[in-house]
């Protein structure tokens, strides 16, 4: 039973496909309008996991399941816990929007001018395998282990290099979070050593008291 | 092949041979049996959750030397059911200042995050609702839903506009980020001995009998503790109630909600608990296994996997009742410090006990 050259099964993947890239397209176009920080937050959220929903319709399971815990359930939760900090700690809106048009163009430019290419040549090379072989339609099974062991043999330098800029950044955070001990004057009145006492037992402003712990 | 899974097997012919006589197409009968998955699970989480609340009045009853509920029905079973018919009237108000769109997003995503959980909980031998996630990446798509329910209190915490509500959903998306990471390392502590993500297949490993459940093993006990206790912080029950804190914080993330939102958090929260026993129960209790060893009961693997899920939430419930709400820097040493060290030198126990085997 076909319909305009189709199976059932294969017109519902198909709305589903639309379904999945009209929605990543409409949040992402709500990231940028979003008037708010927090709105364009939880655009963002959508907009992966309904990429996270491409993934999975493309058969690629394990991509899917660490776009949704990495992408959707650490860095989505990461910005939104951000701007909570930020927008309500420190009283001062974050201003949503495009403040850097030009700086904007240009890396969105540079980004499809290696996208588009890539795209270009990936659909070039699966046409040639499928018109030698016939096309790859074999299950796709064992995908989590194969994934684990190309990382520790054939992608090793790429996977340790990520690891070391994550590191970089982790230390990055930490000295930039730390309060600067080394520029810090002698104090010159008692009320000032007082204030520089308090900075550096400086806490969260979600530590509730914890002052009373204090030493 | 499980009776269950022989029930459903007749149930799907039985309908397939009904869609042929009215000409259904069979696509318009594969999503009815996915629509009727769906219903099963959403019923399932308001029977769990009724059942799950009333014990939990019964529970705390018994701890502090009071009846509970008693009045409705021969021991106040029917207490919560009442009580959620009263829900289901309750006007449903929006605050003047909140931002009415998260307010409303916030349950939503909640429960969501909850019911997409289940999808790969294995019930019996080959059943669960979305098998081809199961077959490789169970436990990773778990977690990894899991971290979703997160948004909702921080969207219900901020759209409600409201500063307990706020301090609640900051205290909240603090405290899931920093225990899910210990949570899913006792969890890898098992996907390592095992040797597979899908839940089915863990199960499978130790079903032979029950000297085969991972819980016996020494080299996971570490992890089993670690488990616990992150799961506990996973589901914001005291100790770990944080985000909530009703002395603190009113009612916290949920200060603002009423009526059928509010039942929503509630049946998210429940449903969280509940998946958690079932998925402790797969991870080291044997999962759907008798430990009786095999009979001809219907069902039974769906009945054991239950009873040992419902074992966890009473432990949970036992742990509510006994132990006081932690501090918010004492919460986050705890995870810190403490629990993930710990989850790492576990993880290493599991790896080093594997060499050479």
């Amino acid at each position: 039973m076909t319909w305009l050259g189709l199976t059932p099964a294969q017109w519902v993947e198909y709305a589903a496909f639309l379904a999945a890239a009209g929605a990543s397209l409409i949040t992402a176009l709500g990231v940028l309008l979003a008037p708010r920080v927090l709105h364009a937050a939880i655009w963002l959220l959508f907009c992966l996991l309904s990429i996270a929903a491409l993934y999975a319709l493309l058969g690629a399971h394990v991509v899917f399941a660490i776009q949704v815990l990495v992408y959707a359930g650490a860095i989505a939760v990461m910005i939104v816990f951000a701007v909570l900090l930020l927008e309500r700690g420190t009283g001062r809106g974050i201003l949503a929007g495009s403040q850097h048009l030009f700086a904007g163009l240009v890396s969105a430019g540079a980004l499809t001018a290696v996208l588009v290419p890539a795209l270009a040549y990936t659909l070039w090379k699966h046409a040639r395998a499928a018109a030698v072989s016939g096309p790859d339609t074999g299950p796709i099974s064992g995908q989590a282990a194969a994934i684990g062991r190309l990382f520790l043999t054939r992608h090793l330098l790429a996977f340790e290099l990520i690891s070391v800029a994550l590191l970089v950044a982790m230390i990055g955070a930490l000295v930039l979070a730390r309060p600067d001990r080394r520029r810090q004057e002698p104090p010159e009145t008692a009320d000032e050593a007082e204030g520089q006492a308090d900075v550096s037992q400086w806490h969260p402003p979600l530590n509730v008291g914890a002052e009373e712990d204090a030493p | 092949m499980s009776d269950l899974a022989q029930w459903l097997q007749l149930l799907r012919r039985y309908a397939d041979a009904m869609a042929g006589r009215w000409h259904i197409p069979l696509l318009a009968n594969d999503f009815l049996a996915w629509l009727g998955a769906g219903i099963f699970l959403l019923a399932l989480i308001t029977i769990v959750s009724l059942v799950a609340i009333y014990l939990e009045r019964k529970v705390s009853g018994y701890i502090q030397s009071r009846l509970g509920p008693v009045r409705a029905g021969p021991i106040g079973i029917f207490q919560t059911i009442l009580d959620a018919l009263k829900l289901l009237q309750k006007e449903d108000i929006v605050p003047a200042a909140a931002d009415w769109r998260l307010h409303l997003l916030g349950p939503v995503i909640f429960m969501t995050a909850t019911l997409m959980m289940f999808a790969v909980i294995p019930w019996d031998r080959g059943i669960n609702v979305a098998r081809w996630l199961d077959l490789e990446i169970g436990l990773l798509y778990l977690v990894a839903v899991s971290g979703i329910g997160v948004i909702g209190i921080v969207a219900g915490g901020w759209g409600s506009n409201n500063k307990w509500s706020l301090l609640g959903a900051l205290r909240g998306a603090a405290q899931l980020i920093s225990y899910e990471i210990p949570f899913l390392l006792a969890a890898l502590c098992v996907v390592l001995l095992a040797g597979t993500l899908s839940l089915s297949d863990i199960v499978e490993r130790q079903q032979a009998f029950v000297t085969e459940w991972y819980i016996w093993r020494p080299i996971l006990w570490l992890a089993v503790a670690i488990f616990l206790i992150a799961g506990v912080a996973e589901v914001n029950r005291v100790p770990f109630d944080i985000p909530e804190a009703e002395s603190e914080l009113v009612a916290g993330f949920h200060t603002e909600y009423t009526g059928m939102k509010f039942a929503l958090y509630f049946l998210g929260e429940y449903g969280h608990l509940y998946v958690l026993g079932l998925l402790f129960s797969v991870l080291f209790l044997g999962g759907w296994a008798s430990p009786l060893g095999g009979s001809n009961l219907p069902f039974e693997g769906f009945i054991w996997l239950n009873l040992k899920a419902w074992a966890f939430v009473l432990a949970a419930m036992w742990i509510r009742w006994t132990l006081p709400r932690l501090r918010v820097d004492q919460l986050m040493e705890l995870a810190w410090k403490l629990l993930i060290p710990a989850g790492f030198v576990a993880l290493l126990v599991v790896s080093v006990a594997l060499i050479g085997t």
